[in-house]
């Protein structure tokens, strides 16, 4: 039988910031992670929790002080290792990435990055118009200026140009921050349609726990720069006193289900789709 | 009276554009807690830009205060009477240390110093950052950042606080500072209008109003826009999932009350319902 192996791992990876200055800080201390094919995995912590210096890793954007990373078992920062490759086979969406939009036309800018990877022209075409019916965006809006879309379309045109590249793993930084509830959904939606079209790993940071409970299947906590837990959704929204003592949350409806849990009721407090605790209610109602 | 009366507001960027506001009237009275929901380019951020004369209507008017906010006159007495955060806390501080940030517009009033001294502390007692006071702000969290700009607003005691999304760039807890000294500024009097994309906070406003393509699509108390969970759908927004969890109990014949907001609420409904006291159609 073969062993799947992890595309990504992280060893015991540590970033300190300024060392040997009064402003020393380690960011990320001693993280060990293994990221699967075909893994989703939701990454949350306050700000300053060292989630955004982590990911900044994971295509080599920065050097760790200690630790190793691999990808597909090689380290990334032995001597001669392709990084440029690198990032074309993980994908890196930062926050508000509209804001790094440059090209003449939509198509362009979300050509852009298979133009760099040395693409045929047709291929290039295949992959823009591929990326954009994921991103969720019309044909009729490829050959206008991205200046001129509104700012839900403009994020969506920025995270098509990294889907064009076909990375084998997409990291997107708060992809929904500031847009409205549909503006999310079509986003999150766009993301997973990549995730089980493309068999691509995905690592989504986000404050929204609701948007991680809908999406994610394994999610890291970070806390004060090391990994406070890794373990699938259930697991960890079931500790939502550790969570709130750190900063964070879980779905309203898992606080609504860990409420009838303190008042006697034999409720499983690990659900968290509105769907699943509708059903649970009914069927307790119904004994 | 009303602190906020607008009129048959009419609004364009250019003068052949479209209308981004179209006809809009309502008044909020002092001491109201309203928040104002709609989609990304519904028109809620360019409202906001009406109440201290960053913008200025089309047609019609906005009067707060008793000032016409499209009277040249007017706009120093506005800036005073109408404080206004923004989503990046960042693009609003100006300081390097936090009580001098928050000095920084009694300064340029020409506040004398005691009056300015005391100000100040008040003002940054009320946001509840008294012991970051010589803080350099570059250090703070984001929830500490956005209350610090708060309290720049509030130091020039301002009867309206206009937010446009003040929690959109902060984390879980950051969030909730920010919420429970917007609600403790209300208590104390201030008139708040607060513009979010997040139905959580929404719910915690006494009046909630929703604008949809320029226009007020629903008006009124969060357990009465919430009860229309499919409109506000339609629009592109949507309901807090104890509401969710209401709608779909009512769909399976539960005679459960739909306006239901917070975990509290819903958890007392879902108690009535367990010890069978909520009636089953069919």
């Amino acid at each position: 039988m073969d062993e799947i192996k992890p595309i990504l791992s992280a060893e015991n990876l540590v970033h300190t910031y300024g060392v040997g200055t009064p402003f020393e800080k380690t960011a990320v201390d001693g993280v060990s992670v293994d990221i699967f094919p075909n893994d989703y995995i939701g990454v949350i912590g306050h700000t300053g929790s060292g989630k955004s210096t982590f990911i900044q890793h994971l295509n080599g954007l920065i050097k760790p002080t200690g630790g190793t990373l691999r990808f597909q078992g090689e380290d990334i920062w032995q001597k001669g290792y392709d990084l440029k490759s690198l990032r074309f086979r993980v994908g890196m969406v930062f926050q508000y990435p509209e804001h790094q939009l440059f090209e003449e036309t939509v198509e362009k800018d979300i050509g852009f990055g298979p133009k760099n990877m040395g693409l045929s022209a047709e291929e290039i075409s295949e992959r823009v118009h591929a990326a954009a019916e994921f991103a969720g965006i019309p044909e009729k809006l490829l050959s206008k200026s991205p200046f001129d879309l509104s700012g839900g379309q403009k994020r969506r045109v920025a995270i098509a140009g990294i889907m064009a590249m076909r990375p084998e793993i997409i990291i997107l930084d708060e992809p929904t921050a500031g847009l409205d509830p549909k503006g999310r959904e079509e986003i999150l939606s766009g993301i997973k349609e990549y995730h089980e079209r493309e068999h691509a790993a995905v690592i989504l940071v986000s404050h929204s726990m609701e948007d991680i409970a809908r999406n994610a299947q394994k999610v890291m906590v970070m806390h004060r720069g090391k990994l406070e837990m890794f373990a699938p959704v259930r697991d960890v929204f079931r500790r939502a006193d550790r969570l709130r003592e750190i900063g964070l949350d879980v779905p309203q409806i898992t606080g609504i289900l860990l409420r009838l849990k303190e008042q006697g009721y034999d409720v499983d407090s690990s659900l968290y789709s509105v769907d699943e605790v509708a059903e649970l209610i009914l069927h307790m109602r119904n004994k | 009276m009303s602190i906020v009366s607008v009129n048959h507001l009419v609004f364009r960027y250019r003068e052949k554009g479209e209308d981004v506001l179209k006809d809009l009237s309502f008044e909020v009275e002092p001491g109201e807690f309203v928040a104002v929901l709609g989609h990304n380019g519904s028109g809620k951020s360019t409202l906001a830009k009406m109440f201290n004369g960053i913008l200025c209507p089309t047609s019609g008017s906005v009067i707060v205060d008793g000032l016409d906010v499209s009277s040249e006159e007017s706009v120093s007495e506005l800036r005073k009477t109408v404080g206004m955060v923004f989503q990046n806390p960042d693009n609003q501080l100006v300081s390097t240390i936090v009580e001098e940030d928050v000095a920084f517009s009694l300064e340029n009033q020409g506040v004398p110093y005691e009056e300015m001294r005391r100000r100040v502390d008040e003002a940054i007692a009320a946001v509840g950052m008294s012991e970051y006071a010589t803080h350099a702000t570059h250090k703070l969290s984001g929830g500490q950042k956005q209350r610090v700009a708060i309290a720049g607003v509030i130091v020039s005691e301002p009867k309206l606080l206009v937010l446009d999304e003040p929690t959109a760039m902060l984390d879980p807890q950051g969030r909730k500072e920010v919420m429970e000294i917007v609600r403790k500024l209300n208590a104390s009097g201030i008139t708040v209008l607060m513009i979010t994309h997040y139905m959580d906070e929404a719910a915690q406003a006494d009046r909630i109003l929703v604008i949809n393509n320029g226009e007020i699509l629903l008006d009124g108390s969060p357990h009465y826009v919430f009860q229309n969970g499919g409109l506000l759908k339609s629009v592109g927004l949507d309901v807090p999932q104890s509401t969710e969890l209401m709608f779909m109990l009512r769909k399976e014949g539960l005679r459960v009350p739909l306006s239901v907001l917070t975990v509290e609420e819903c958890f007392h409904v879902l108690e009535d319902v367990l010890a069978g006291r909520v009636e089953q159609d069919g």
